[in-house]
């Protein structure tokens, strides 16, 4: 079976607003330091979905693809000391878009370039702009069915079945590939390579495409009009319950919420 | 194109009807700038209860109720209905509630209308030519503003910005459209379905106990339902519970999961990442009960405990019973 997982590399969403800023020339969010920029969790989960079918299917290739302006290679690298076969990097400045229309557009057009693609397994969301929408709308270019928010990732007989999760529980639902898939963090974590995976990494290059060759205008549905920051911590004004121990803390706290009819 | 079309669906309805309430606030912001006609579209509706409901919104309104049949692929089926009834209709404007079903019809209509969309958006405004909207990025600590660029424009507002629309009494009627949609023709195969009990909506809690990865499994959630349950409140959780099977996803909060804006919100164990703040920000007061005392959560809180929830925990729950008891007892 052939995989694509679809990886962005994106500022660490856990870096606090006070560590970032906007870039006025490129109208994006930056952080202040370098070497802050992160693989998305989500598809960190994606490639271990497709370590998984890898680990069942004897055969399968993973290809690990990603478009921006200088994607950096460092952040990917990392993933590449799993078993991991190739690296696409997709580059150019439409690559930098934050409109999914255009991704979506790039993507579909690599992966129909690389041919004989079964699978591609991307993330639920990118933790910069939140939108969900790319995988589907990849789907939709590709006219291939769009199987999301999955927990588990199965082959089962000659259909890919993926166990949704759903607000209230979750369900199974399956398609012919090829196929695109999101999957969700209930899907557990990306596993960690072996020491002997991390020096072989240092030595892997990816394969480099450019966005101009791959034909199509990519035309965004949205226009960008400005970012901007806002500032979400309050002046921090936490009134700490003082208390011997954290026993005494505990009846402090039940005291301060009771008198001040908070409960 | 010329309409604004809201789509809902109905189990979302019945777990989540301050969404819907929501949508209808913004879509009377809309319509107030561009006179244009208001349609309420309700997906799935079996036994049409939540149709009637939402036609109590307004007379202008247009009603349309899809249903949709035990074996359909969720949400293809849906979004295929939907795409047929846009194409009659001509919607400018589609709005969807944010949840996991608006979410992915938001995106698999704008894949198939080939319009734009903008998620999470906490403003909109129709300028003479274009509809600009703001939205928030990097899990709330900035914005952007968006000028949509391809119609229709699918649009799903962050949840709490927009008040909640009142009913008001209409006679009301209710169109029932029916997709010409082949199921064998789909793409996706639904397969079994495992429904969890559902939990009671956390968005609409007064007070809300929430767990965190510190709680350091299932077990402790007990502890927050005892406490909750005795002071009126209900028990929420940040993301790891949820993915590591401790509790049910309907109770989580943040970015991923709930928006909530309770007059107390306990969170316990939990860290206070940006992704989860962004759904209780909202909360009138926060109080925080963690063993490091750099947690990004106290920069948040109204008040905050050091500790760990192991000492703090019981001794709140015993000292809230004795007051809860004396007092009751000087009531009576
Ligand atoms: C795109 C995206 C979407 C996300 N969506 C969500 C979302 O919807 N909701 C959400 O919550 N997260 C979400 N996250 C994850 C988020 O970034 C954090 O990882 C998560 O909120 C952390 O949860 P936590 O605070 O429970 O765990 P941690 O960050 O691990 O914090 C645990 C805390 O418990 C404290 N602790 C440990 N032991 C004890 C003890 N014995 N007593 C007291 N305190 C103790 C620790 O000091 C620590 O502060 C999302 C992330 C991304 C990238």
């Amino acid at each position: 079976m052939n995989i694509v997982v679809c990886i962005k590399v994106v500022i660490d969403p856990l870096l606090s607003s006070t560590d970032l800023m906007i870039d006025p020339v490129r109208s994006r969010i930056v952080a202040r330091e370098s070497g802050q920029q992160v693989v998305n969790g989500f598809d960190e989960q994606a490639l271990e979905a497709a370590l998984r079918l890898k680990d069942n299917i004897p055969g399968t290739v993973i290809t690990l693809m990603s478009v921006g302006k200088q994607v950096p290679w460092d952040v990917l690298r990392k993933l590449m000391a799993l078993d991991v076969d190739n690296a696409l990097v997709i580059d150019g400045s439409a690559g930098d878009s934050h409109d999914p229309r255009v991704i979506a557009a790039i993507l579909a057009a690599a992966v129909q370039r690389l041919e004989g693609v079964d699978l591609v397994i991307c993330g639920r969301q990118a933790s910069d702009w939140d939108n969900a929408q790319v995988p589907i709308r990849l789907a939709g270019n590709l006219g291939w069915p769009c199987l999301t928010l999955a927990r588990e990732v199965k082959m089962v007989g000659k259909e890919i079945q993926v166990r949704r999760v759903l607000l209230d529980g979750w369900q199974d639902m399956s398609a012919k590939p090829p196929a695109v898939i999101t999957v969700t963090s209930e899907l557990g974590e990306l596993r960690y390579p072996t020491m002997k995976g991390r020096l072989a990494a240092m030595k892997r290059q990816p394969n480099v495409w450019s966005i101009s060759d791959l034909g199509n205008e990519f035309v965004e549905a949205t226009e960008l009009v400005e970012i901007q920051m806002i500032h979400h911590p309050k002046e921090s004004n936490c009134h700490f319950i003082d208390g011997e121990s954290g026993q005494s803390k505990g009846e402090q706290l039940a005291a301060v919420l009771m008198s001040s009819g908070l409960i | 194109m010329s309409g604004i079309m809201i789509a809902i669906y109905s189990d979302d309805y019945i777990t989540n009807e301050s969404l819907f309430r929501e949508l209808v606030s913004l879509a009377k912001q809309l319509q107030a700038q561009s006179h244009e006609r208001l349609t309420i579209t309700v997906v799935g509706d079996e036994s049409g209860s939540c149709t009637q409901t939402v036609a109590e919104y307004g007379e202008e309104l247009v009603r349309i109720a899809i249903k949709v049949p035990e074996n359909a692929p969720w949400p293809e089926y849906d979004t295929e209905a939907l795409v047929q009834l846009c194409n009659e209709l001509q919607p400018s404007m589609i709005l969807l509630p944010k949840t996991f079903w608006g979410t992915e019809v938001a995106a698999r209509l704008t894949a198939i209308l080939d319009g734009s969309a903008a998620m999470d958006i906490t403003a909109a405004t129709l300028l003479s030519d274009s509809l600009e909207v703001t939205r928030t990025i990097f899990g709330g600590v900035a914005e952007a503003r968006l000028r949509m660029a391809r119609m229709p424009a699918v649009l799903v507002p962050h949840p709490k910005i927009w008040p909640e629309a009142e009913p008001l009494p209409t006679d009301s009627s209710i169109t029932l459209f029916t997709p010409n949609i082949d199921l064998g023709a789909l793409q996706t195969i639904p397969k079994d379905r495992h429904r969890l009990a559902q939990a009671p909506d956390v968005a609409q809690a007064r007070i809300l106990i929430a767990g965190g990865r510190g709680l350091g499994g299932p077990e402790p959630f007990k502890l927050l339902e005892e406490i909750a349950s005795m002071i009126g409140g209900q028990v929420a959780a940040s993301r790891p519970p949820v993915d590591s099977g401790w509790v049910s996803g309907q109770i989580q909060v943040g970015l991923t999961g709930k928006t909530v804006a309770p007059d107390l919100y306990i969170a316990v164990g939990i860290s206070g990442a940006i992704q989860h703040i962004t759904g209780c920000y909202n909360a009138r007061n926060i109080v925080a009960i963690n063993n490091d005392p750099h947690a990004p959560i106290f920069q948040y809180a109204t008040y905050g405990v050091v500790g760990d929830w192991q000492d703090v925990l019981p001794t709140f729950y015993e000292a809230l019973k004795t007051i809860i008891k004396s007092s009751r007892e000087k009531v009576y």
